[in-house]
């Protein structure tokens, strides 16, 4: 760091405590925004912090002048904030910044503001509270102390929300509020929280989901797609990931990664094979074994990718989802080897053996006997993946001369 | 060496908890156990009890390599494979190969399970079902007759069989050489769930422990 000297480190200081000043007096939105970033690393933003580090006695510039005195406190927290970040004191850092957009500072004025002018500061807020939590919580860790940061974050973010719920202007803020909510409650896995923002967000009266700007709408569908996801309700995922892939940014390459992620074994569910290289163009390549076991019927492959890939499935919680894709490539397994009894000999090939069916799966190197093969084809046609029955005494399955193997058609397997 | 007297409680809906708390302080209690039997039996709990996925996803994912090479460990994953997928075979298998108290964190699943599994074969299964094999492939009858006695033991099962299928609604009929045979088609419109007083009782679950345990190993 060059050297900084006191008197330059005063006027630093004085220049961000007048621009803050002003910007509320000519509720100057993107102006105000720019001063509290306390995490962006942005020239200004260092400087100040440096000449924090420097001056040490910033309340006391705050308290010289009554054009500050509106915001002392906050002010004076927001500067605790940017010091302590500047040094590498996480939780400090957080904790000052909280105080600051708290109740008896920010959150009240902004409150009293009718109109949605500091709209764009108070994003700026929700997502620095929730970033510079969960940073302090990383610290917190790695002293072997409890990280609880994040969820104090999340109770914050709950009174911004309250703050927004209103028939004012501000309601529009409402939706970005929400989705850093669900950031915070995916990172710290209690996402059974989700359920109440949604609720507000759907069946308040007072939003009207249009309203709300496009960038928000792409990521409430993401996690609310990906809430489906886990409750295996497809359909709803399908539609919800879906929205969020058609009005995404198509030049953001990683978001439309992120949403594919998800998306593509929602589709592999209902029976819908993505196109020929849409996994390479966007480095989804974990799943090229899955959708190659689906076509070929090669439950190996299927069980193979499952376990290569095993922790990133878990952790992204899809494993579950791609391991019921078994039924279907059981399905594939049978049906090419009633096309191949189909081309030998048409008017037996109704009638698969079940010998038939071990003997493949052995060939496949899957160790499967009689009566586990039989539970598998039972179970089969049960599902509707099989028409047909199975006739236990011959051990013969008996397939329906029309339409014998349903295709999925956009609706997932019977549960 | 065991711990006397001690009890596992009546298995009821809300048992996770109390499982766990059970378990926790039979460890305390300095029972030779080890902490992968413990990550066996909560796996079996989550499985068995949480309808939420993303427990399920969580616990899987906490398993270490190490852990996952355990063999009560194996076989809780194994389970959760067959009620996820619905296998009964394996299941029913996967009970009688059990280590430590897992078949007893399974019990809880075992009428759930046979239920749907005779759903699932009155559906698929034309035109009849030997009740012999049901029985055999639903846990009621071992597969090998291997030790004396087992016989005995085979047609006890095969009753017991017959009268659970009998009690949830089954059609069954003898064939012409005298075997109890299922018929799946009328079986498929008239199966149902009874309330947990009618039901054959496959023994509560306390018995089953305190039966473990006077196993002679």
């Amino acid at each position: 760091m060059a050297y900084l000297s006191m008197g330059e480190a005063h006027r630093r200081i004085t220049e961000y405590l007048n621009r803050f000043s002003d910007a509320v007096s000519f509720q100057d939105g993107p102006s105000l925004k720019h001063l509290l970033s306390v995490s962006s690393n942005s020239p200004n933003l260092l400087s100040l912090a440096d000449s924090l580090n420097v001056f040490q006695d910033a309340n006391r510039l705050i308290k010289q002048s009554d054009r500050y005195s509106q915001f002392g406190e906050m002010l004076a927290s927001l500067l605790r904030s940017f010091q302590n970040y500047r040094i590498g004191h996480l939780v400090d850092a957080y904790n000052a910044f909280e105080k600051s957009a708290n109740y008896s500072a920010f959150l009240q004025e902004f409150r009293n503001w009718e109109s949605a002018w500091a709209m764009e500061a108070m994003y700026v807020i929700a997502y620095e509270i929730r970033v510079l939590a969960e940073r302090a919580d990383r610290e917190l860790a790695s002293f072997g102390k409890t990280p609880e940061k994040l969820k104090g974050a999340g109770s914050f973010l709950m009174k911004v929300f309250g703050a927004l719920a209103g028939k004012g202007p501000k309601r529009v803020g409402a939706l970005y509020v929400t989705c850093q909510l669900f950031k915070v409650y995916f990172k710290l896995g209690t996402v059974h929280l989700c359920r109440s923002v949604i609720r507000s967000i759907e069946t308040a009266r007072i939003f009207d989901f249009e309203e709300f700007p496009v960038r928000d709408k792409v990521t409430y569908m993401y996690y609310t797609g990906r809430l489906e996801v886990f409750n295996e309700n497809f359909p709803a995922a399908d539609q919800k990931l879906t929205y969020a892939l058609m009005h995404c940014n198509h030049r953001s390459e990683a978001n439309i990664r992120m949403i594919l992620k998800y998306l593509i074994p929602v589709k592999l569910s209902i029976g819908v094979l993505p196109k020929s290289g849409l996994l390479e163009k966007y480095n989804l390549v974990e799943y090229n074994n899955v959708v190659q076991a689906l076509k070929s019927g090669d439950l190996r492959l299927l069980r193979h990718a499952l376990q290569v890939h095993e922790d990133r499935f878990l952790r992204s919680g899809v494993y579950l989802v791609l391991e019921k894709l078994e039924l279907q490539v059981y399905q594939r397994l049978v049906k090419k080897i009633y096309i191949i009894q189909k081309q030998r000999d048409p008017s037996k090939a109704h009638q698969v053996k079940l010998e038939v069916i071990v003997k493949a799966l052995k060939w496949l190197e899957m160790d499967m006997d009689v009566d586990e093969v039989e539970c598998i084809v039972a179970i089969l046609i049960y599902k509707n993946l099989v028409k047909g029955y199975f006739a236990h005494k011959s051990k013969v399955v008996v397939l329906s001369k029309q339409d014998p193997f349903p295709e999925l058609n956009g609706k997932p397997v019977d549960s | 060496m065991m711990k006397a007297p001690w009890e596992l409680e009546v298995l009821s809906s809300s048992i996770t908890a109390e499982c766990q708390s059970q378990l926790k302080s039979l460890y305390a209690e300095g029972i030779k156990g080890c902490h992968m039997e413990f990550s066996a039996y909560n796996l079996l709990c989550v499985i068995l009890h949480s309808n939420n996925n993303r427990d399920l996803l969580s616990s899987m994912s906490r398993l270490s390599d190490e852990t996952k090479k355990d063999e009560a460990v194996k076989h809780a994953l194994a389970v959760r494979s067959a009620v996820t997928s619905g296998n009964y075979v394996m299941f029913f298998r996967l009970y009688k190969t059990a280590p430590n108290l897992n078949t007893c964190l399974m019990d809880l699943y075992f009428e759930k399970m046979r239920y749907e599994a005779v759903k699932c074969i009155s559906r698929s299964y034309r035109p009849v079902v030997p009740v012999a094999f049901i029985a055999q492939v639903l846990g009621f009858t071992s597969v090998l007759a291997t030790t004396e006695g087992s016989e005995e033991k085979d047609s006890d099962g095969l009753v017991e069989c017959e009268e659970w299928l009998r009690a949830h609604g089954a059609c069954l009929s003898p064939d012409n050489i005298g075997e109890m045979q299922l018929d799946t088609k009328a079986s498929s419109s008239s199966l149902f769930m009874p309330e947990p007083e009618d039901a054959v009782a496959h023994g509560d679950a306390s018995l089953a422990v305190h039966d473990f345990l006077t196993r002679p190993s």
